[in-house]
Formats: structure tokens, sequence, C-alpha cells
């Protein structure tokens, strides 16, 4: 009996503290900083119209209305200049977390942006910003191995090179993606349009659709089709991830979903790729001995 | 055999990250499910202080908005109206398909009826860039006029080979004076 429950609370810690490869760790930090790059690039040309005092948004009716309290550092920002300056800083967050270097800073600066614009202006945001606020969380309590990093000779010197980390960081990204799916579906169980497959032909005909046009209506039984198989992948990515024998096949299927989404939406490429930052942390060793074996050998020696 | 203690560095960490993981594992359960359950208050608390909304809707329902065009229209006393563009600042035209961000905007604000408040706000602010123009005088009529079309229902569309119905909606008309007095004042349009 002891040993049963010896057992079960070694596999319960093994949840968060077995070791995990490092190199994924580099990997999802790498490929995070990116997308939180291009994100920012979006955002950047209408900043004057979501953040400062002359825009879209008034500070004192979100303020007024925000529930709990108030924090965002946009407080301090009113003006076009202020604005930029914070954003630019921001950007340099986003570039350290990439390359490297203090990470756990650059990955705090980064989580600050996500709540301060999401707090600043709530009315604008959309799917892919919640995706990558939760992620900037994970990324901010997660193990920050000096790994495929940019650092200082006497950096290097003074810490012995570590091959692998607490995986809890994995282990929360991987429930966050199945968070995303499937409470997804779940809440469309009870709505008639997914329920009578219409949904993906009235899709094809919104203003999200790339070609919006009559022509969805000579497809209208594929399109029920497709409608039902968009949930019954968003079901199944999670499952076929977490086997490790049909994790590629989960792989396979979240990349023809989002690819599919992006291809027949207007603007939601961002998604996609914030969606891929969370598949990032079902990878395994030896995808990464696979990647690593096609790195340039420079990149290769920055991992010791 | 006794198992290995713990450091407590690690002990922090389980004790976090098992948090943190029965908090996605609730949030997986939809808003409304949720909400029904006692402990949803516990799980609130925890996602305000770390901002991580488990609120993932993503075409819940069905979009059934096809276009959307949205403008002022200002009118000075004895004259025709004019078309301006209703994005702060600058008054530039609002472009449904370009502008993602400022198309939920318009989502959020101006066709839910709960955000009466940042409708009657936006109005302040779109005064204030008018008359800073100095082209329009403080009695000068402003309106924002938003047409959006709506999906026909299927059936609709393959009966009458039309996708969407145009339902144009008005706010205003309102004086630019009485707006940026408002906006001074902190009160409410009438």
């Amino acid at each position: 009996m002891k040993t049963g429950t010896q057992s079960l609370q070694s596999r319960f810690t093994g949840l968060f503290l077995n070791p995990a490869d490092s190199r994924i760790y580099a990997c999802i930090r790498i490929a995070f900083a990116l997308v939180s790059l291009l994100n920012l690039m979006q955002i950047w040309p209408d900043r004057e119209i979501f953040f400062t005092d002359v825009g879209m948004v008034d500070q004192e009716v979100v303020r007024k209305y925000t529930v709990g309290t108030y924090l965002s550092v946009f407080d301090l920002c009113h003006d076009l200049s202020a604005v930029s300056t914070y954003m630019l800083f921001s950007g340099c967050g986003m570039v350290l977390l990439l390359l490297g270097v203090w990470p756990r800073v650059a990955a705090g600066i980064v989580y600050v942006w996500y709540v301060s614009y999401a707090m600043r202006a709530p009315l604008i945001l959309v799917g892919w910003d919640e995706v990558l606020r939760c992620t900037a969380f994970l990324v901010l309590i997660s193990p920050m191995p000096d790994c495929w990093s940019l650092r200082t000779r006497r950096a290097r010197k003074r810490t012995a090179p570590e091959p692998n980390a607490p995986c809890y960081g994995l282990t929360l990204m991987k429930v966050q993606l199945t968070a995303i799916y499937l409470q997804a579906v779940l809440a469309r169980l009870d709505n008639e349009y997914w329920m009578s497959g219409d949904f993906m032909s009235f899709f094809l005909l919104s203003h999200n659709a790339r070609w919006p046009g009559l022509w969805v209506l000579d497809y209208g039984l594929l399109l029920k089709g497709v409608t039902y198989l968009v949930l019954l992948v968003e079901l199944a990515i999670p499952f076929l991830l977490m086997v490790p024998r049909w994790r590629w096949f989960g792989f396979g299927a979240g990349i023809l979903l989002h690819a599919g989404i992006s291809l027949m939406s207007y603007n939601l490429m961002l998604f996609f790729l914030a969606m891929m930052t969370l598949y990032l942390s079902f990878l395994k060793p030896e995808d990464m001995d696979w990647l690593e074996q096609r790195l340039p050998r420079k990149t290769r020696q920055a991992r010791v | 055999m006794r198992a290995p203690s713990l450091s407590s560095r690690k002990k922090m960490i389980v004790v976090f990250a098992s948090a943190h993981l029965v908090f996605l594992l609730f949030g997986m359960l939809p808003v409304r499910w949720r909400d029904s359950i006692q402990v949803s208050a516990v799980f609130n608390v925890y996602e305000r202080i770390t901002r991580c909304h488990q609120l993932w809707n993503m075409f819940e329902t069905i979009p059934n908005m096809h276009r959307t065009e949205a403008r002022l229209i200002v009118q000075e006393r004895g004259q025709k109206p004019r078309e301006v563009g209703m994005v702060l600042p600058g008054l530039r035209r609002f472009s449904q398909h370009d502008q993602v961000r400022l198309n939920n905007w318009m989502v959020n604000v101006i066709f839910n009826p709960t955000r009466g408040v940042f409708r009657e706000s936006y109005m302040r602010s779109a005064a204030e860039a008018l008359l800073r123009t100095g082209r329009y005088g403080p009695r000068t009529l402003v309106s924002l006029e938003v047409i959006p079309a709506y999906t026909r229902s299927l059936l609709g569309v393959r009966s009458l080979k039309e996708i969407a119905v145009e339902r144009p909606s008005v706010l205003g008309p309102f004086e630019l004076e009485t707006l940026v007095a408002n906006k001074t004042q902190g009160q409410p349009t009438p």
C-alpha cells in the first residue's frame, strides 16, 4: 500500500520534475519571441489608434470598467512618442528573449507587454492575443536553460552546460494546448449551427473569409462534413500529440487545421503561429537531435 | 525503501505547477459550465492574478456579418451632409479587412448593447477631432453611421442569390459643442 502511494507520488512529481531536453525549452523560447515580434509589428502601425489619448479607446473609461485592478504600463504613456518608446522597449525584450540574453528578465518584459496592452485596449483583442499572453506566462515561469543562446565567454566559463531541465513548463504548455481545444469544442456543442453542420458555410460567407461568394452554396454537403471534421480534429489533436506513436499525426492534423484556417481567412496567420508555439512542447529529444544536425555548426556549438 | 525527499525549491515547483495544472484543467470547461461550479470564484481570482484568461470560445457562434462599413456624417447648418472617416486620430477611413483589431472594436463597441459608455466616449473624442480640424463650427451636427450587412439564411442566399442584407444604424446626430462639453464635465450623453 505504502509502496503504491510512493509510486503514485513519484509519478505525480515526475509530471513536473522529470528531466526534459533543454533544447525544447530553447526552441519554444525562440519561436515565442519571434511570434511576439510579429504580433508587435502587426500592432505597430495602429498604435496611435489603440493606445494614445487621441485614439479610439479612452483609457479612463477602460480603467473604470476594468474588473479588478487596472495595471498597465500604458497608464504612463499617453501620447504617440511615449507609446512608441514603450513598444520599442518591449520589442527589445523580445529580441533579448530570442537571443537568450537575460532570458528571465526578457520574458518578464514580454509578459508585462501582453498584460499591458490587453488592459489598455481590451476591445481590440483577437484570439491569438489570449494564446500569446498565456504562453508568455508559461515561458516566464518555465526553466531558462543556457541553450541556443548568445552568452558572453565569461558566462560560458562560469556555468556548466545544462542538458536537461525540469519538465514542468512543458507539461503546463501541453495542458494549456489541450484546454484551448477542449473548451473550444465543448462550448460549441450546444450551438445549432455547429451541430447542424452549417457553420463552415456561414464562415465562408462572412467577412472573415478570404473568398466569400455564392460558390459556397455548391459545396454545402462537403462543408457540413468539414464542420464536423473540424470538431473531431480539435478533439483528437491533444490526444494524438500525447501518444508518442501518434504524435506526428497530431502535428500533421494541427498544422493542416491551422494552415487551412489561415488560407481561407483574412488575418489569421498569427493565430496559426501562436498555436504552433504551444505545439513545440510536444517535441522529443530525438526531434531536437534531428533538428540540431540540420542547424549551422556555430548554432550547434552555442548549445554547449 | 524510502523515496528521496525533495528540496524546498523542487517542492515549490511541484506546489505551484500543481496549482496551475488544476487551474488549466478547470479551464477546459466552457464558461457557462464552470460558472455553475462553486470553486469558480477561486478560479476567477487566480485567473485575474495571472492574467491567463481561459476563454477559448473562438467561433462559438456563427460569424453572421458579411461586411461592415462605418463613417461619420457631419452636417453644418444649411449645408449638405458630408462623409468623414471614423478612425481616430486623423479621421481616416475604416477598412474591415485590413484592420482586424479595429473590426473587433467595432463588433465589441458598436454592436454590443452593453457597451454604451464606450460609444459615448468615442463620439466625444470624434467631436474633439472634428473641431480640431478647424473646418467645422461648434454647432455642427455629427452622427456615426454604421452599415453592417448580415448574412442571410442559407435558404435565403440560395433563393435570392444574394449573400447579405444591409441593416444601417445611426448614432446621433449630436452637436459637436455638446459632445465636447460633456467630455469636459465627464457626464454621459443624453
